[in-house]
């Protein structure tokens, strides 16, 4: 390698050439440095491995075994596979796996929807737009048993502002109430339209910041090319945040498909079921109702092994794009 | 085929941010004519109300007999080359050559014999399949101005297309330019900050400064005659060396007073000057430096002087000015030397003031 000098500063002898550490300022060390970067990841690593690795471990051993959950301490039988096939002749985990499906479907769906819509509107220049882009935050900033109760108070039969509306406006007769939650169809409505609302302002962060960094030259050639509105919404604006849809909805599914609470303080996963999740059924089945662990554990892993199965197309299908 | 007419065109941001302070003069059609300005100067502007991406506050504008200032950019008969190309990322570069024909309804069969013509026209044949991000600085300018060229429009609008390239890149581009230009003869309208491309490729150069034309002629006119200061600066690298001078009868005669200076001034010109205060302009290569002491020489002190291997340039120091001269690259020269300097006596510029826009004072 060639080394440039300043001409009038001698070239300093190969022993006299400071070390790398010695002009970092750094002193000896008593960690040789083949160990130095392994000791600087080790922190790391261990809360990594404590926090994730070790549950994920947990779980996968768990549901091998059968176990109760009134008296962890004893560990349970081992039972092999038994976990797994029992909940392959479920009923009721083909029936949570298809509801669960279908509620990450169309929440996911929704969420795009009206994120993406949200986020062209939010783009576009109008008065008052910092605020209201600030206020958009708001159902996402809730906690989530705020959200439930509010939209609680809301569905409620009786005195439901829902039911008020549309009393005022005369679809139904006054007499006839309406039971949102009551009802398997309107119940499953009901619970999505809660989740989509709560959680739609995320897509509309994530969406419009990439909108604002779409280059407007692209606009700006498309409509000297013959470019109409449709043409330019559809050949640039969409196709620029197609890479940010795709993780928005990746990240959307694993969350709702995984969500709890919000179904579970809503209906319980009733009625009749309709609402019945997977992470509702994981509960019921190890800490409600059978209190078994070991088949628990079992429904909760193969949850994991569906989001992997779709994170693995997920990420294939990225893969093969950028290839293109 | 097309000229371009500005009648009183004129845009205003806001209530009072004068963007460009009203055009009036034509293009005539098929001349490669040059806007050129510092940054702000309004240019671009300029430029994008021809395109129809800005509006204009009032004016017209006119290409041909047609008046074309309310018309949507599709219904321009222009094309674009934007300073970042704006190629779609995401269509391949047939894709891109081919989108503006597509959107104008031409079919697939004719939209495929003119990618292949443009892409032998531009060399880019070898890479139609590629997506913008796969090619070279100097490839995504040829599939811009290859995107323009497709539709085979009236008038050609180029945004600093050069601007980022490389150095060697942009002279070899602007060949092309200008080759191009000779084969296709359309109207061409460049933006450009750098007064070096207007100069090589324009028929006419157009030189604006606030969002005011300040002259309109060909190179060697804004070159050897600019109107004002500001154009006189402006064009030429180095920039025209200003000497502040004071105008003055010795024995009757006018002359041009500074510190060791005194430089006799034709009456018809020193007749039209409107103030004492002037400027003297001497371009770097109208200097003729000589040994000190020479008769009619002033004497000067070198600060630096500057290989930039074909020459040199000296940075002096004469009648409280800096000043630039150019020298042989083998020049002996050098910082700290004492030369005389004369000056070749009908390139002198006098301008009546010392602002940018002391118009320049030239007998008829």
């Amino acid at each position: 390698m060639t080394r440039i000098y300043d001409r009038n500063v001698a070239e300093p002898a190969e022993e006299h050439r400071a070390s790398p550490r010695a002009v970092g300022g750094v002193g000896p060390t008593i960690i040789p440095d083949r160990w130095l970067g392994a000791a600087m990841l080790a922190p790391s690593v261990l809360v990594f491995l404590a926090l994730l690795i070790f549950p994920l471990g947990y779980g996968i051993y768990t549901s091998f075994f059968r176990i109760d959950t009134l008296d962890l301490s004893t560990g349970g039988t081992f039972v092999g596979f038994e976990n797994y096939l029992w909940l392959l002749g479920n009923e009721q985990f083909w029936h949570a796996l298809k509801t669960s499906t279908m509620f990450s479907v169309v929440v996911v769906s929704l969420q795009i929807v009206l994120g993406t819509a949200v986020a062209l509107l939010l783009n576009s220049s109008f008065k008052g737009r910092t605020l209201v882009r600030g206020l958009i935050l708001f159902p996402y900033m809730m906690p989530v048993v705020a959200v439930v109760l509010v939209w609680l108070l809301l569905y409620n039969a009786i005195f439901g502002v829902i039911n008020y509306l549309i009393f005022s406006v005369g679809f139904i007769p006054r007499v006839d109430s309406i039971a949102w939650l009551a009802n398997p169809t309107s119940a499953f409505i009901g619970v999505v339209l809660v989740a989509v609302w709560k959680y739609f302002p995320f897509v509309v962060v994530i969406v419009l910041a990439r909108l604002q960094v779409i280059p407007q030259d692209l606009y700006e050639a498309a409509k000297i090319d013959g470019a109409g509105p449709i043409s330019r919404f559809f050949d640039i604006t969409l196709r620029e945040l197609r890479d940010v849809l795709l993780v928005v909805a990746l990240l959307r599914t694993i969350f709702i498909f995984n969500n709890f609470e919000i179904v579970y303080l809503m209906t319980h996963g009733g009625p009749m079921q309709a609402t019945l999740t997977l992470p509702i059924l994981v509960y019921e089945t190890a800490l409600d109702g059978d209190r078994s662990f070991g088949r628990g554990s079992a429904i909760a892993v193969v949850m994991f092994a569906i989001l992997m199965c779709v994170m693995t197309v997920y990420f294939r299908f990225l893969r093969k794009e950028d290839q293109k | 085929m097309a000229s371009v007419k500005f009648d009183k065109l004129r845009k205003v941001y806001g209530k009072d941010v004068v963007a460009v302070a009203g055009l009036d003069f034509e293009i005539p059609d098929g001349l490669f004519v040059s806007l050129v300005g510092p940054s702000g100067c309004g240019k671009s502007t300029a430029l994008r109300m021809i395109a129809g991406l800005e509006e204009p506050t009032s004016g017209r504008l006119i290409f041909g007999d047609q008046d074309v200032t309310d018309r949507e950019p599709r219904n321009r008969d222009i094309a674009m080359v934007f300073q970042s190309y704006a190629l779609y990322p995401h269509m391949t570069v047939s894709e891109n050559l081919q989108y503006g024909l597509k959107k104008r309804g031409v079919s697939s069969e004719e939209r495929s014999i003119s990618v292949k013509r443009i892409a032998h026209m531009l060399h880019i044949e070898t890479f139609l399949d590629r997506k913008p991000r796969q090619l070279s600085g100097g490839q995504r300018q040829r599939v811009a101005l290859g995107r323009a060229l497709i539709r085979d429009p009236e008038v050609f609008l180029l945004d600093e297309p050069l601007s980022n390239l490389d150095a060697k890149l942009r002279v070899h581009m602007r060949a092309e330019l200008a080759t191009l230009h000779q084969r296709l003869r359309k109207t061409m309208i460049y933006v450009t900050h750098d007064q070096l491309e207007a100069m090589t490729l324009s028929d006419r150069i157009v030189v604006m400064n606030h969002g005011v034309v300040q002259q309109i002629g060909s190179p060697a006119e804004i070159y050897n005659s600019p109107s004002n200061r500001f154009v006189a600066e402006f064009m030429g690298t180095p920039s025209m060396n200003m000497i502040p001078c004071t105008l003055k009868q010795e024995n009757g005669e006018p002359r041009l007073i500074a510190k060791n200076l005194s430089i006799p001034l034709s009456k018809q010109v020193a007749s039209l000057a409107s103030r004492t205060e002037v400027a003297l302009g001497v371009r770097s290569e109208d200097f003729e430096i000589g040994a000190p002491g020479i008769v009619g020489g002033v004497d000067a002190r070198v600060l630096v002087a500057e290989l930039t291997g074909a020459e040199k340039y000296i940075y002096l120091e004469l009648a409280d000015a800096k000043v630039i001269a150019r020298a042989p690259a083998d020049s002996p020269i050098c910082a700290g030397d004492n030369v005389s300097l004369s000056f070749k006596p009908h390139q002198m510029h006098v301008f009546d003031g010392r602002g940018d826009e002391a118009a320049a004072l030239r007998a008829a």
